[in-house]
C-alpha cells in the first residue's frame, strides 16, 4: 500500500467517524437540554401527540464541519474549506430562524451569503478549484464554459437547494432519508468522474462526514417515530451541504435529479400558493388529519398543492404510508439520476 | 386500502419532469447561451428573455399536469361525494316527506 493510498484511506476512515460521533452523541446531548429548557413542538400526526425536541442542527453540522475540517487539513483541499463554509454559514442562518422565525423572504436572502465562500475562495486563490466554471451536459462530450454565469448560479444554487431541503422536512424522517437515497447517484457520479480524470479522490472524501451525518441522524433519531426534530438549522445545514458538494464534484444536473421530489414538492407549494411564504403562514392546510391519525387530501379549492397532498388524494394514509411511498419516489428519482450520470460522463465517451 | 394510482400518476409527472431539466438545461447552457451574435449588452439581453420564455413554458406544463392531477383526483372526488351527500339527503327528505 502506498503512503498516499495509506492518507486517503486514514483521512477518511478517521472523518467518517469523526462526524458519525459527533452528531451521535451531540443529537443525545440536545435531546436532553432541549427536555430541559422546554424547547419542544408537538407531533401533530402521531395519535398520542407526542412533545418533540426541536433543533438537532448544531449537531448535525457540527459533525459535518468537523469531518470537513479534519479533511481539509489532510488535503489542504480550498474545496472542502468552502463546503465546510457553506454548511456553518446555512446551519447558523438556521439556528436564527429557529428561534426567531425568518419571514418567507428574509431566509433565502441571508442564504445568499451562504455562497460567498466559495465565490470568494475561488477568486482569491484560482489555483483552489473550487468549481471549474464548466458545466457537463448529457449527450456532449465537451462542457459548456461559463465564466461570468456560473459564479452567478453558485451564489443562488446555496439558498435555492436550502429552501428546498428544508420543504421536504414534512413528515418522521423524510428530509434526512431523502438525502441519504440522493447521496447514491451523487456518489456514483463523482467516482465516474474520479475514473475520467475530471475530479479528485478529496471530493469524494469530503461526502464521508455529510453521508456519516445522515446515517448517524437517521437511523438512531429521525426515522419513524422521530426522538428530535431537526429543525431548521438542520435541514438548511443540510442543504447547504448538498449543493456545495454538486458544485464541487461538478456533478449538478445528476444533484438536481436525485432532489426531484423535494423540487417538486417546492415548486407545487410556491405555484398554488403564488408567493414566497412559511408552511406555517398558510391558513389552509393541504392535508386533513383524521380521527386515527390518518392523513386526506383538503377538497379545499384554496388549500395548497404539495407532494404528500397528491399522494393521499385517493384516500388515507398512515404517516408512515406516505413516508415509504415518498421514498419509493425518491428511489425512482435517484434511478433517473444515475442514467443521466451515464448520458452525461459514459455515453458521450463511448460514441 | 388506498389505491396506488397517485403514485404511478408522480412517477409519470417525475419522468416528464426529468426529461424537461434534462432538454431545457441543453438548450439554455448549450444552445442559447454560448451563441455570441455581438459582444454588446443586448447579447446578454436576448440570452436573458429566450432562457426565461423557455423556462415559463417548461414551468406552464408543469402547472398543467399539476392541476389536471388536482382536478382529476381531489377535485372530481369531492364533486362526487358531495353529489352522493346530496342524493343521501334528497332520499332522507323524500321518506320524510
Amino acid at each position: 500500500m502506498t503512503v498516499f493510498a495509506l492518507l486517503i484511506f486514514l483521512a477518511g476512515t478517521t472523518s467518517f467517524v469523526l462526524s458519525f460521533l459527533i452528531c451521535l452523541f451531540g443529537t443525545r446531548f440536545l435531546i436532553q437540554f432541549l427536555l430541559r429548557r422546554k424547547m419542544t413542538v408537538l407531533d401533530y400526526h402521531k395519535p398520542e401527540r407526542p412533545q418533540i425536541p426541536r433543533p438537532a442542527g448544531p449537531a448535525i453540522f457540527g459533525g459535518i464541519v468537523a469531518g470537513e475540517i479534519l479533511l481539509f487539513f489532510f488535503s489542504s483541499s480550498y474545496a472542502i474549506l468552502a463546503l465546510a463554509l457553506v454548511t456553518l454559514i446555512s446551519g447558523i442562518v438556521g439556528i436564527v430562524d429557529d428561534l426567531a422565525t425568518l419571514g418567507g423572504l428574509a431566509k433565502p436572502l441571508l442564504l445568499l451569503i451562504g455562497g460567498i465562500p466559495m465565490v470568494a475562495i475561488q477568486y482569491l486563490a484560482p489555483g483552489a478549484s473550487v468549481y471549474s466554471s464548466r458545466l457537463y451536459l448529457p449527450l456532449f462530450s465537451h462542457p459548456t464554459y461559463l465564466p461570468i454565469l456560473y459564479p452567478l448560479l453558485v451564489i443562488i444554487a446555496i439558498p435555492v437547494t436550502t429552501n428546498t431541503i428544508n420543504t421536504i422536512d414534512v413528515l418522521n424522517g423524510v428530509m434526512s432519508g431523502t438525502l441519504l437515497i440522493a447521496f447514491v447517484p451523487v456518489t456514483v457520479a463523482i467516482i465516474i468522474r474520479i475514473y475520467l480524470g475530471l475530479s479528485s479522490i478529496w471530493i469524494l472524501l469530503a461526502t464521508l462526514p455529510l453521508i456519516a451525518s445522515l446515517l448517524s441522524f437517521y437511523f438512531f433519531f429521525h426515522r419513524y417515530p422521530s426522538k428530535i426534530f431537526p429543525g431548521d438549522s438542520g435541514a438548511l445545514a443540510l442543504g447547504g451541504a448538498y449543493g456545495a458538494i454538486a458544485i464541487i464534484g461538478g456533478v449538478e444536473i445528476v444533484a438536481i435529479i436525485a432532489i426531484l421530489p423535494a423540487i417538486l414538492n417546492s415548486f407545487l407549494f410556491l405555484s398554488s400558493v403564488k408567493k414566497l411564504v412559511e408552511h406555517r403562514q398558510v391558513s389552509v392546510q393541504p392535508t386533513i388529519l383524521l380521527q386515527d391519525s390518518r392523513m386526506v387530501a383538503s377538497t379545499d379549492r384554496k388549500a395548497p398543492v404539495t407532494l404528500v397532498r397528491l399522494l393521499v388524494s385517493t384516500g388515507p394514509q398512515s404517516e408512515r404510508e406516505i413516508t415509504r411511498n415518498i421514498f419509493k419516489l425518491d428511489a425512482y428519482c435517484a434511478g433517473l439520476a444515475l442514467i443521466t450520470a451515464l448520458l452525461i460522463w459514459v455515453i458521450p465517451l463511448a460514441k | 386500502m388506498p389505491s396506488n394510482r397517485p403514485l404511478f400518476s408522480l412517477f409519470a409527472i417525475f419522468t416528464v419532469a426529468w426529461l424537461l431539466v434534462l432538454a431545457g438545461a441543453v438548450v439554455i447552457f448549450k444552445f442559447i447561451v454560448p451563441f455570441t451574435y455581438c459582444h454588446c449588452f443586448y447579447d446578454g439581453v436576448a440570452k436573458g428573455a429566450f432562457s426565461t420564455i423557455l423556462a415559463v413554458i417548461w414551468l406552464g406544463i408543469l402547472v398543467a399536469m399539476r392541476d389536471q392531477f388536482v382536478r382529476k383526483n381531489i377535485l372530481s372526488k369531492a364533486q362526487k361525494d358531495s353529489e352522493s351527500e346530496r342524493e343521501i339527503s334528497q332520499d332522507a327528505s323524500n321518506k320524510l316527506g
